[in-house]
């Protein structure tokens, strides 16, 4: 897989949103520029080009709702999450500037500051609703509802565990560095830290999730005997 | 090669990929690797938002509708706040006017001041003294200051 910065970015809306790869229908408007083939979506969508608008948000999407789980967002709230967050790129397109960054970079900025306004949101509605002496609701404000498919539920409850594990920096470095598979120095940009930070946090995460990995498997096979 | 791949370049050589070296070991890694298995396992298992799926409701229409509705809910509260700057203003007469006697104490009436009907007209209640009416009531009267039956200016007036 490529860095990110590479030409494999885009891919098919029904392709793993983590592989590289074309999309036929998509090349025609995509081609452009070989470091980001968004840039050249972004740029026509910007001038109010209905369809390249929504090829780039077809693309921008599942990436997007990756990161969002993995910065810790509730899955039911992902959906909105990332939907919210391409209202606000569609809203921005027109001062979109691709010298600065790549187009997933941008988007991915504006959804990691509105998970962050919403785990604000969901800090204070809980500490809100425990000071008015109801702690199960403020609970149940969190975790929201549970799938009724267990597997689903299990890789909700396992995504729950591993991130607890990690402190909300760590979990926005892992979902940008390790997930969306960015450069340091593209992660360092858009959360305003040191190249050198990202690395050193992540690799602290990284020993963080095996060690809380290791107490799944641990736990699975108790469970199994 | 990007910093990302480097850090996931085998060290001692397996020649795989990179998930057993660099600066993550095979163990370290295997939390990744959960973490971005779950990641996957949980956004597939999200729904599609109605409003995609759904022919012509796209996000760029979502937007545009969302921009217009916008667009009214500002004018119709510029109007609603327009409205309201106008109704303390005319309530209170127009400056320098009419009498600061506390509204519980008059009974108001409506006059034509320059052409808008206002609550202009505040009679000082019965027994208080004379009547008192506000600047440039049509056809109405010179500005009088609220007396009292001693004919000495209310508090807060100008005799």
């Amino acid at each position: 897989m490529d860095d990110g910065a590479g030409s494999g970015v885009w891919q098919a809306r029904d392709a793993s949103p983590w592989e590289s790869g074309g999309n036929a229908g998509s090349r025609g408007l995509a081609d452009g520029d070989p470091a980001d083939p968004l840039a050249a979506l972004a740029s026509q969508a910007g001038r109010g080009h209905a369809e390249a608008a929504e090829q780039l948000f077809a693309a921008l999407r599942p990436r997007l709702t990756r990161i969002a789980l993995a910065v810790g967002a509730p899955p039911d709230d992902v959906p909105d999450l990332v939907q919210e967050t391409l209202v606000a790129a569609h809203r921005a397109l027109p001062r979109f500037d691709p010298e600065r960054g790549r187009v997933e970079a941008w988007a991915a900025t504006i959804l990691v500051r509105r998970a962050r306004n919403l785990a604000r949101g969901h800090r204070r509605m809980a500490r809100a609703l425990v000071s008015f002496g109801r702690p199960r609701a403020a609970r149940a404000h969190v975790d929201t509802r549970v799938p009724d498919d267990v597997a689903a539920l299990d890789a909700r409850l396992t995504l729950a565990r591993l991130l607890d594990a990690l402190t909300a920096e760590q979990r926005e470095i892992v979902a940008l560095y390790e997930i969306a598979e960015w450069s340091a120095e593209e992660v360092a940009a858009a959360l305003g830290i040191a190249p050198t930070t990202v690395r050193s946090i992540a690799r602290d995460a990284r020993r963080r999730l095996a060690q809380e990995a290791r107490r799944l498997a641990a736990h699975d096979q108790e469970a199994r005997r | 090669m990007s910093d990302h791949d480097r850090e996931r370049a085998p060290r001692g050589g397996d020649g795989g990929n990179g998930r057993n070296g660099g600066t993550g070991s095979g163990d370290d890694r295997a939390g990744v690797e959960l973490l971005r298995e779950a990641v996957e396992r949980v956004a597939a298992g999200l729904p599609e938002r109605q409003d995609e799926a759904a022919p012509g409701h796209s996000l760029a229409g979502r937007t545009a509708r969302t921009a217009r509705w916008r667009a009214l809910a500002a004018a119709a509260a510029v109007l609603i706040a327009a409205a309201g700057v106008a109704w303390m203003i005319t309530a209170r007469g127009p400056a320098g006017g009419g009498a600061r006697v506390a509204e519980s104490e008059l009974r108001i009436e409506l006059f034509r001041v320059r052409g808008r009907a206002v609550p202009a007209s505040v009679v000082a209640p019965q027994g208080a003294g004379s009547l008192l009416v506000i600047p440039q009531v049509e056809g109405g009267q010179a500005p009088q200051v609220p007396r009292g039956p001693n004919g000495v200016a209310l508090p807060g007036e100008k005799s």
